[in-house]
C-alpha cells in the first residue's frame, strides 16, 4: 500500500483520537483510489473500452475526485490534525483530474493527430485502435 | 518514433503511473518542462500539444499493450 501518513507523534497540540480518525480517514482513501487506479489502467486505458465501460469511469471518476477534493480541504486546513499528508493528497488528486481529462476529453483521434504532427512534422502517427 | 515525442510519451507515461502524489507532481513538473522546451524550439502551443499528446499516449500505451517489442534474439 502507499501510505502517505507517517506514523511518528502527533505534532504537539494534537489530539491523538482525533489524528487516528483523520488518518484512518486518509488510508482508507488511499485504499479506494489504489484500487479505483488499477481498474482504470487495466480496463480503460490499456484496453479498448466500451460505451459502458467509460460511463462507468466517468462517473466513478467524478465521485472519487469529489471526494479527494473534500479530503484535501479538510486535511489542508491549518487545524487539521493530518496535515502533513496534504502534498500527497493534492498530488494524488491531481493525477486523477488529469487522467479523468485525458479520457474524457472529446478530441477525436484525428485531431489529436494533427496536432501531434504539426508540432512533430516529421512523425509518423500512433495508429489508433478507436 | 520521433525521439522527442518518445520522450514525452514517456514522461507522460511515468507522470500517470506514479504511485504516490509527492512523486506525481515531480513527474508532472519533469513533464511540462520538457513539452515547454520543446515548444520553445518548435513555436507549438503547450497547451494544444498537450491535449494531442494526451490522446496519442492513450492510441501508443493501447498499441504497446497490443504489439509488445519482442526483444531481438541474441
Amino acid at each position: 500500500m502507499n501510505a502517505a501518513v507517517p506514523l511518528e507523534a502527533p505534532p504537539a497540540g494534537d489530539s491523538v483520537p482525533l489524528r487516528h480518525f483523520a488518518t484512518d480517514i486518509v488510508l482508507n482513501w488511499e485504499k479506494a483510489v489504489d484500487e479505483f487506479r488499477k481498474w482504470e489502467r487495466q480496463e480503460i486505458l490499456e484496453k479498448q473500452p466500451s460505451t459502458k465501460e467509460l460511463e462507468r469511469h466517468r462517473k466513478d471518476g467524478l465521485f472519487i475526485i469529489r471526494m479527494s477534493r473534500w479530503l484535501l480541504s479538510l486535511v489542508s486546513d491549518p487545524e487539521s490534525p493530518a496535515r502533513e499528508c496534504t502534498r500527497e493528497v493534492s498530488g494524488r488528486l491531481r493525477q486523477l483530474e488529469e487522467t479523468f481529462e485525458m479520457i474524457h476529453d472529446p478530441i477525436s483521434d484525428a485531431e489529436a493527430e494533427a496536432i501531434v504532427k504539426e508540432a512533430f512534422p516529421d512523425e509518423q502517427a500512433v495508429r489508433g485502435t478507436a | 518514433m520521433n525521439k522527442q515525442l518518445e520522450e514525452l510519451l514517456k514522461a507522460w507515461d511515468a507522470y500517470v503511473q506514479a504511485p504516490k502524489g509527492v512523486e506525481a507532481d515531480r513527474l508532472l513538473s519533469l513533464y511540462e518542462s520538457t513539452l515547454e522546451e520543446h515548444c520553445e524550439r518548435s513555436g507549438a502551443s503547450p497547451e494544444r500539444l498537450h491535449t494531442g499528446l494526451r490522446r496519442q499516449y492513450w492510441r501508443w500505451l493501447q498499441a504497446q499493450k497490443r504489439f509488445p517489442t519482442v526483444p531481438p534474439k541474441a
